[in-house]
């Protein structure tokens, strides 16, 4: 652990009981570290524990096992004052514009929340100018403030989903997936958005998302989930140029890539089947029912994640020497 | 590809009323698609290209939805708004048939997936059960779903979401339809899964040689699968041409935004994206000139007084838009040129260079 | 027009643009449930008979001026005429006035309980779903074990123990009522609190009040007033069976069900006894289960368009 690091992630893991006997291991041994301004990218496929990871991460969720560590605190052992200050400074934004926002409220009562709590504002008058710089910085204006949710689309929502996050002066985002349920368009803005309060705000992302090109752009570096585990973790034009785990491979190679000419020429690793159930999952990697590469050893054995060049970090027996 | 276009959409125009007013979802599309193409409508949310598949497949249901007159959808020469009830239910589903979004909601949760195929092949076909039973068998394994005379007696919730999608491509194509339509058929799947559908569609295209309206807003989707391609916006179709054209070529600003503003994998990281400002307006009451205008880098008074006519420029690629009208001064022309060449140059150039790594 | 000409091919100001304009009107939740209310016109029309029933049962009781309250043998069972509109019952009490006064009663015992229905509900079922865990079992237990018996014993019961009249009554109905109110209001509070928005809300620090106050009780609030105007004709029903059996109120309160017990004696010789406090109650009833059907549409956001 480097002191730059401003969240570190200890052999987290999260399990919910189903049933009477099955356990799902939603989040399965994972660690990583995140360093102050960078963006941690976190892909995987839906069902892989990423949001679950993220949610357990900022503490919205209670830890399994395992710890988690904000400039040095543990997340989940916060009570009272510390609390609060870590509430201000940790913020999510959420996947869902519709769902994240609450139906009954102005956009300037959501804006606003933040600023009440943590008593950001010492007047009505501050209170209302601090919204307007907001809504100003996502390229809303303050006639927007007294309407009502239900107004807006899903990109306009998702903005005042950010103003509202960035209302408190956050250091660190956790972004669950905020660009995905948004048009093409969009999501260039909103992304163009995060790029650009990163660099003003010096913030720190943890950047949840299954589109990978769109990772890719964002991240400094990406962790590819699978069935609760991260398999790979690298820098990120590294991880797209050079691959090492079969799944992280496959994953590059599936990217839909808006030019013809590549799309005709590129061979398609095709993975079979679907994504297995993350209840009970059998002992070993547990890639290898879907890999073209698995041998006796990933059968039986489960691979650790182990550094294998400077940076790049894999799970896979086939580097693990 | 001179031959006769299978299905033709003359001047499409639906409306839906609401509290507030009318929406005018869709402004006068025409396109055609023939046997063995596929046409990919590519739009944003609300651009009313889900709306154009469901007037094709009468779904555009009275008294919200309306189709207004004038409107003409041919199918082998004849217009399908005019045919009767009966005639209409033979088309959808025997003629034209529909993959959706959503696998889980569309697919009867309270019934056995073959039951479902089965149904679909009994309506449209004169053969027994039995018979059904056996083509039902072999759909799916045509759509690559492994074991399955086993998984015929399975209900949906026991399929992943990878599944489903076979499952229902496999009760569309059941009855060999003529054209397929499929609305945004991977946007709920994962890559890899993604991949394979797309595989998928592709191949029965080249067995079958149906006609596919491929409704994305995935332009990678696009690239990896159609023929022809018909860009819409608020209602309109603002650009249609084939592949090359309209990735390589694109000549409205709306395409080339659009273009622009899907990150490339080659691009530097945390480089700015193209970006179109604001959103797209409310059809309730659509701006008078060209409804991109208000976005538009190159907008012109007259863009905001007066609807763009078509321009077509040479193998079957239309646009509407000012930027191609005579008067146009060279300064607003050459701004859009150079910006073109940003976007779709670097493309090129890496193409080559991608196209070699691959292999 | 040369000069027209030539500039409508120049750039545009593009400073002037507002691409984010939002050109639906600026309304809120409520006030758009009251316009679609509004359009409802039978939801409308049964509005305004229940309207006229309220400020009937108000000042009908006096209107005609008769007395309705001591026995008068020697006008008993009169026909409808001026001095007495719709007759006398047989003890010779104005007709027209106890009807008005039996629907006061009634009103006001349906509108209290369902109210005190919906308030133990709210609170019990909020209490369940806040606290879940073993006190969410054993009250939601409790919840199932209420509603497996049977409710007419249950009120009679009570009723027995604590004698007639209205608060033993209002708490019989109340008892036998809530625990719909308490299960409905646990699934929302349970749905919210996983909802992303609270999650948000918790994220930003907000405390347990503050959620409550905020957004549980606003997202609830439409739930409860369909609730409360849902129930209304039940317990009316409940009430009016009940004096009808004799076990509500007792002589000498009365309400529309005791007049139907009245009338129902009476019956074989003066069917019209029988025939108005039914038409009253029938009135009254659908009246609210119309507005009932037309508020779950105007509040369901399912059903936005």
């Amino acid at each position: 652990m480097s002191s730059h690091d401003i969240l570190e992630v200890k052999h987290l893991k999260r399990y919910f009981n189903v049933g009477k006997h099955d356990v799902l291991k939603a989040v399965d041994d994972v660690s990583f570290s995140i360093k102050e301004g960078e963006t941690l990218g976190l892909v995987g496929e839906s069902g892989c524990g990423k949001t679950t990871c993220g949610r357990t991460v900022v503490g919205m969720y209670r830890a399994t096992e395992g710890e988690v560590y904000y400039k040095g605190q543990n997340v989940h052992k916060l009570k009272g004052k510390e609390k609060k200050a870590f509430n201000k400074e940790v913020q999510i934004i959420f996947q869902d514009p519709y769902a994240s926002l609450d139906p009954r409220m102005t956009v300037a009562e959501i804006i606003g929340e933040g600023i009440e709590i943590h008593d950001l504002a010492k007047t009505k008058q501050e209170k209302d100018e601090k919204i307007a710089h907001l809504l100003e910085l996502v390229g809303l204006n303050k006639e927007h403030a007294n309407r009502f949710i239900h107004e807006f689309s899903g990109g306009q929502r998702q903005r005042i989903g950010i103003a509202r996050a960035l209302a408190v002066e956050p250091k660190f985002i956790m972004c669950d997936e905020p660009i995905s349920a948004l048009d093409v368009s969009i999501q260039a803005q909103i992304a163009n958005m995060l790029i650009k309060f990163q660099q003003e705000m010096k913030l720190t992302y943890l950047f949840i998302a299954h589109d990978l090109a769109m990772v890719k752009h964002i991240s400094d570096r990406i962790a590819v989930m699978y069935l609760g585990s991260i398999v790979e973790l690298a820098e990120s034009e590294t991880l797209y140029r050079h691959p090492f785990h079969p799944y992280t491979e496959a994953l590059m190679s599936a990217i839909p890539i808006a030019d013809p000419k590549i799309e005709d020429s590129r061979q398609r690793i095709m993975l079979e089947g679907d994504v297995p159930s993350p209840i009970n999952t059998p002992p070993g990697c547990k890639f290898q029912g879907r890999c073209r590469k698995a041998t006796d050893q990933c059968r039986c054995e489960e691979p650790k994640l182990t550094e294998v060049e400077q940076g790049h970090f894999v799970a896979c027996h086939l580097y693990n020497k | 590809m001179s031959q006769e276009p299978l299905l033709k959409v003359e001047d499409l125009k639906v409306s839906f009323h609401t509290y507030a007013g009318e929406v005018q979802a869709v402004r006068g599309v025409s396109f055609e698609v023939k046997a063995g193409e596929v046409l990919a409508v590519i739009g944003e949310s609300g651009c009313g290209k889900s709306v154009t598949s469901r007037a094709i497949m009468s779904l555009v249901n009275a008294p919200q939805g309306e189709i207004k007159k004038g409107s003409k959808i041919l199918y082998e020469g004849k217009n399908i708004l005019e045919m009767n009830k009966k005639e209409q239910r033979a088309f959808r589903g025997g003629e034209c048939s529909m993959i959706f979004q959503d696998a889980l909601v569309s697919l009867n949760p309270t019934m056995k997936i073959g039951k479902q195929i089965i149904e679909n092949i009994i309506q449209h076909r004169q053969i027994s059960i039995k018979e059904a039973r056996q083509e039902a068998i072999k759909l799916l394994e045509a759509v690559g779903i492994p074991n399955p005379d086993k998984r015929i007696d399975q209900y949906p919730f026991e399929f992943s979401g990878g599944m489903r999608q076979r499952a229902m491509i496999a009760i569309a194509i059941a009855c060999d339809p003529k054209i397929l339509i499929a609305d945004e058929p991977t946007t709920a799947l994962d890559v890899t899964i993604q991949a394979q559908i797309m595989e998928l569609i592709k191949s029965l295209k080249e067995k079958l040689n149906t006609a596919v309206i491929l409704i994305t807003h995935d332009f990678g989707v696009v690239a990896g699968s159609a023929n022809k391609v018909a860009v819409m916006y608020a209602g309109q179709i603002v650009e249609s041409g084939t592949r090359e054209e309209i990735f390589y070529n694109p000549q409205h600003p709306y395409t080339l935004a659009l273009l622009g503003s899907v990150p490339k994998l080659e691009w530097k990281n945390k480089q700015l994206l193209q970006t179109i400002k604001g959103t797209p307006p409310d059809l309730i009451s659509p701006p008078k000139g060209c409804a991109f205008a208000k976005r538009c880098n190159y907008c012109m008074n007259v863009c905001l007084e007066e609807m763009p006519e078509n321009t077509d420029f040479e193998e079957d690629h239309h646009t509407r838009c000012w930027l191609h009208h005579k008067e146009v001064p060279a300064s607003i022309k050459k701004m859009f040129h150079d910006d073109r060449r940003i976007i779709t140059v670097s493309e090129n150039g890496d193409a080559a260079a991608e196209g070699e790594e691959n292999e | 027009m040369n000069s027209l000409a030539d500039k409508r091919f120049e750039l545009a100001d593009q400073s002037k643009f507002n691409a984010d304009e939002v050109v639906r009107p600026n309304i809120s939740y409520w006030q758009d449930a009251w316009r679609r209310l509004k359009k409802n016109k039978l939801a409308l029309l049964s509005m305004a008979v229940l309207i006229v029933l309220f400020i009937m049962s108000i000042i009908g009781p006096g209107l005609s001026g008769q007395n309705y309250t001591t026995l008068m043998p020697e006008i008993k069972n009169m026909p409808p005429g001026s001095n007495y509109w719709l007759g006398t019952d047989y003890l010779g009490r104005d007709l027209f006035s106890r009807l008005w006064k039996g629907l006061r009663f009634s009103i006001i015992v349906a509108v209290v309980a369902a109210s005190l229905k919906v308030i133990i509900g709210c609170i019990y079922g909020a209490v369940m779903a806040y606290l879940g865990g073993l006190v969410d079992d054993i009250m939601m237990r409790i919840v199932e074990v209420l509603n497996s018996i049977p409710y007419l014993i249950v009120t009679l019961i009570i009723l027995v123990v604590l004698g007639n009249g209205y608060l033993p009554l209002l708490f019989a109905l109340c008892i036998t009522n809530w625990t719909s109110t308490a299960r409905m209001v646990r699934g929302q509070i349970l749905k919210l609190r996983e909802s992303e928005y609270i999650m948000a809300s918790a994220a930003l620090g907000a405390s347990s009040a503050r959620v409550i106050v905020k957004h549980l009780i606003p997202n609830t609030l439409s739930l409860l007033i369909l609730d409360l105007a849902t129930s209304i004709p039940y317990i009316i029903f409940d009430e009016t069976v009940l004096s009808f059996l004799g076990v509500g109120l007792q002589p000498p309160a009365f309400s529309l069900g005791t007049l139907l017990s009245a009338g129902q004696e009476a019956m074989a010789f003066y069917p019209a006894h029988l025939l108005y406090p039914s038409l009253l109650l029938c009135l009254l009833v659908l009246s609210f289960n119309i507005l009932g059907d037309g508020l779950r549409d105007a509040l369901d956001p399912q059903l936005r368009d």
